[in-house]
C-alpha cells in the first residue's frame, strides 16, 4: 500500500500535465492487442498501443507483433519449411534433376532471410497502425489504477507517459521458462533460436512441448545433431496415436530422445556446454554430455510480471500465474479485459487470440454480443511430418462417451509425392477419424499425420464445426491423386482389428 | 547534422550514386520520370507525394548526416515492364511507385499514399523500426 501511494506520489510529480485521455489502452502488441486495437479504431475509438520486448538474457528483443510474428508461427514456419525444400532437394535426381545434390545448410543464410522478413513485417504493422489512427507507445506499461497506465519508452530518454481510458486491455501474451537450474543462462529458448548469430551445432532440445518437437525437427533436418531431452509425455493433450507417429518420424529424421531424464547442471567445459542428465525418477546422475547449444522449450509463463496487476486489483490464478477472466474477457476488474494467451484457460494459439481480440472490440465499441467460441479449433504442429487436428483426441472420446459408443476409423497412407523417391516418411503417415458409434455418426474429432497436414485440416475444421457426419465424409468423392482424400476413403474401423496399412492406390 | 540532396536516373544512375555513397544513411524517393515539354511525371501519384516529400526533408531536423535520392524509374512502359530492374533487384524489389526506401534498412519503405502522411515519413527518416 505505501510503496502504491509513493508511487501515485512521484508520477503525479513527474507529470504536471494531466495523463492523455484514450477510449482503450491495449497493453501488448501481439496477435491478440494488435487486432482488438485495430478493430476498436475502425469501429471509432481512440486507442493507445503500448509495447515493449523484454530483451532475453542473451540480449535479443524485437518489435511489433509478439511473439507469432517475431520469435513463433512466423520464422518456425520459415525454418520448417527450409528443411522440406532440403528434403526436396534430396528427392531431385529421383525426378530427373540429374547432379542436384544435397549441400550442408547455411545457418546465416536462413537466419538473415527469416529476420528480414520479420522486419518487413514489423514495418508493416507500424504502417498499419499510423493508417488507422492508433497511437503506437514502446514502452512498458504498469498499472497506477484501474484507469490509468503508467509507461516508461524504450527510448533513450525513457520517456515517461501517463494514460488514462475508461477500458484497458491486456494482451502481453506468455514468455518462454528458464529451469531452476545452475547454468540455466547458458541455454537460450524459442525467443533466441531464430535469430542466433552462429549455426546451432550439436543441440540439445529440453521438453515434451510442440515448441521442442517442431525445433528438434526442424534442427535435425538442417543438419544438426539433435538430442530431444522428454522426461513424461510429449504432446500432452494431443492423440496418443498420432503422437507416437510423430516421435517415429523424429527418430527417423535422427533425433536422439532421451527419455525420463531432467538437467541436472549446466557448465562451461572447453567452450562448449556440459550438461549433466539426472534420471527423472530416482533423482540419480545418469550421465553427461557436451553440446553447442541448448534449448528450453518446457513451457511458458505469463508476461505480468511489471504490469503492477495488483494495483488495479486484476486477480491471477495462484498455480499459473495467468489472468483470470470469464467468456466476456473481463478480468475481476470493471473495464480491464484479457485476451489471448495471458488468460488462464486460453488455448495458446494466435487464430484464437486474433479472433478474441475483434470480437471483444466489437462488443465494446459496436454493440456485438458475440463472444469467442474456443471449441473446434483445428491445430497443426510443424514437425517434419506435420500433425493436425481438430475436435476430440481417442483418449478424450473414450473418456467422454464410452469406448462401445465410439467408432475409430483409421489408415496408414502413401502420400503421392513420396512414392517415387520412395520417402521413408510415409511409415509414419497415418489419419483418423473419431465418431459416434450409432448413426448418424457424428465426427468427435480428425486427426492427421503427414505432410501439408495443416492444409488438409483447414477446409475439414469448416466441415467440423458445422456438424460433420462419418456419411458426410465418405459420400464425398474424393479429389485424386493427394493425401487428403484418405479421409473419404475411410473404411477400416479399429474395433475390426483389420490392417490399416496401405491398400492399392486406384482401386 | 546535414542533409544532402542528389538526383539518379534510371537503374544504373541510382546504382551509381548508391556506390558512391558506402556507409552513409540513405533515403530513397522512386518516382516516375517527368516529361521533357512538361516538366511532369507520368504517375500522377508520384506528382501529388513529391511535394510532400520534398517539404518533408526541408523542414526535417536531424542530429545525423543523411543523403535523400531522387531516383526517376524511367517512363510508363520502362517501369510497368515486369523485368524492370527496380523490381527485379532484390535489395530493392519495388512494386509501385512512389516509394520511399530507408536503402540501409530495406524494410523500412512507404509506398504510394502512404508517403502523404507525416508520422510515417517521420518513422522512415528515423529508422524506427
Amino acid at each position: 500500500m505505501t510503496l502504491t501511494r509513493t508511487f501515485n506520489l512521484c508520477s503525479r510529480r513527474l507529470f504536471s500535465t494531466k495523463p492523455n485521455d484514450y477510449d482503450l489502452i491495449v497493453i501488448g502488441g501481439g496477435s491478440g492487442g494488435l487486432s482488438c486495437s485495430k478493430m476498436a479504431a475502425s469501429l471509432g475509438a481512440k486507442v493507445a498501443l503500448v509495447d515493449a520486448v523484454e530483451p532475453t538474457p542473451s540480449g535479443v528483443t524485437w518489435g511489433i507483433g509478439g511473439t507469432c510474428a517475431n520469435v513463433g508461427c512466423i520464422p518456425k514456419k520459415l525454418m520448417h519449411h527450409a528443411a522440406i525444400v532440403g528434403k526436396e532437394i534430396s528427392h531431385a535426381e529421383a525426378y530427373g534433376w540429374l547432379g542436384v545434390k544435397k549441400p550442408d545448410h547455411h545457418w546465416h543464410t536462413l537466419a538473415k532471410v527469416v529476420n528480414d522478413r520479420i522486419r518487413a513485417n514489423n514495418w508493416i504493422y507500424r504502417v498499419q497502425l499510423n493508417e488507422k489512427g492508433i497511437k503506437y507507445i514502446n514502452a512498458f506499461a504498469k498499472f497506477v489504477d484501474k484507469n490509468e497506465v503508467h509507461t516508461t519508452a524504450m527510448d533513450k530518454k525513457k520517456t515517461e507517459r501517463l494514460l488514462r481510458a475508461p477500458k484497458i486491455v491486456i494482451a502481453t501474451g506468455l514468455r518462454p521458462r528458464y529451469p531452476n537450474i545452475e547454468g540455466a543462462e547458458l541455454g537460450v529458448t524459442s525467443d533466441d533460436l531464430f535469430s542466433l548469430p552462429y549455426a546451432p551445432g550439436k543441440t540439445l532440445v529440453v521438453g515434451a512441448s510442440y515448441v521442442a518437437l517442431e525445433s528438434a525437427g526442424l534442427l535435425a533436418d538442417l543438419g544438426y545433431e539433435v538430442h530431444l531431452m522428454i522426461r513424461s509425455i510429449p504432446l500432452k493433450g494431443f492423440d496418443r496415436d498420432c503422437v507416437n507417429k510423430i516421435v517415429q518420424n523424429l527418430k527417423a529424421h535422427g533425433v536422439n530422445i532421451r527419455w525420463s531424464e531432467e538437467v541436472k547442471e549446466v557448465s562451461i567445459e572447453n567452450n562448449r556446454k556440459k550438461v549433466n542428465f539426472k534420471n527423472a525418477e530416482t533423482g540419480k546422475d545418469s550421465s553427461e554430455d557436451l553440446y553447442d547449444t541448448i534449448i528450453w522449450a518446457m513451457g511458458r509463463d505469463p508476461n505480468v510480471k511489471t504490469l503492477g496487476l495488483k494495483d488495479a486489483h486484476v486477480q491471477t490464478s495462484a498455480r499459473s500465474g495467468r489472468i483470470l477472466a470469464d467468456e466476456f474477457d473481463r478480468t475481476t476488474t470493471e473495464g480491464i479485459y484479457a485476451i489471448g494467451d495471458v488468460v488462464e484457460g486460453r488455448p495458446e494459439l494466435t487464430p484464437a487470440a486474433i479472433r478474441a481480440g475483434q470480437l471483444l472490440a466489437q462488443r465494446m465499441f459496436g454493440g456485438s454480443k458475440e463472444i469467442t467460441e474456443y471449441e473446434k479449433i483445428a491445430t497443426t504442429v510443424f514437425t517434419p511430418l506435420e500433425l493436425s487436428c481438430v475436435g476430440m483426441t481417442e483418449e478424450q472420446a473414450v473418456a467422454a462417451h464410452g469406448a462401445e459408443n465410439i467408432e475409430v476409423y483409421h489408415s496408414y497412407f502413401t502420400p503421392f509425392e513420396f512414392i517415387v523417391p520412395q520417402d521413408k516418411d510415409s511409415e509414419q503417415c497415418y489419419l483418423k477419424v473419431i465418431c459416434m458409434r450409432s448413426s448418424p455418426q457424428e465426427v468427435l474429432g480428425l486427426h492427421f499425420v503427414g505432410p501439408n497436414a495443416a492444409e488438409v485440416m483447414q477446409g475439414f475444421a469448416v466441415a467440423f464445426r458445422k456438424g460433420l457426419t462419418y456419411k458426410d465424409i465418405v459420400d464425398t468423392v474424393a479429389i485424386h491423386p493427394c493425401s487428403a482424400e484418405e479421409f473419404v476413403r475411410l473404411v477400416v474401423t479399429k474395433r475390426s482389428g483389420l490392417d490399416p496399412k496401405v491398400a492399392g492406390c486406384c482401386g | 547534422m546535414s542533409i544532402k540532396q542528389l538526383t539518379a536516373d534510371g537503374y544504373d544512375g541510382y546504382q551509381e550514386t548508391i556506390k558512391s555513397l558506402k556507409g552513409q544513411k540513405i533515403i530513397a524517393l522512386f518516382t516516375g520520370s517527368k516529361s521533357l515539354s512538361t516538366g511532369k511525371s507520368w504517375c500522377p501519384d508520384c506528382v501529388e507525394a513529391e511535394p510532400v516529400v520534398e517539404k518533408f526533408v526541408k523542414n526535417l531536423k536531424t542530429d545525423e548526416d543523411l543523403v535523400f535520392i531522387t531516383c526517376f524509374v524511367g517512363n510508363r512502359d520502362t517501369w510497368k515492364s515486369s523485368d524492370s530492374p527496380f523490381r527485379t533487384d532484390p535489395n530493392l524489389k519495388l512494386t509501385s511507385i512512389p516509394t520511399l526506401l530507408n536503402v540501409n534498412k530495406k524494410a523500412l519503405r512507404l509506398t504510394e499514399s502512404q508517403l502523404l502522411n507525416e508520422h510515417l515519413l517521420k518513422s522512415i527518416f528515423q529508422d524506427d523500426e
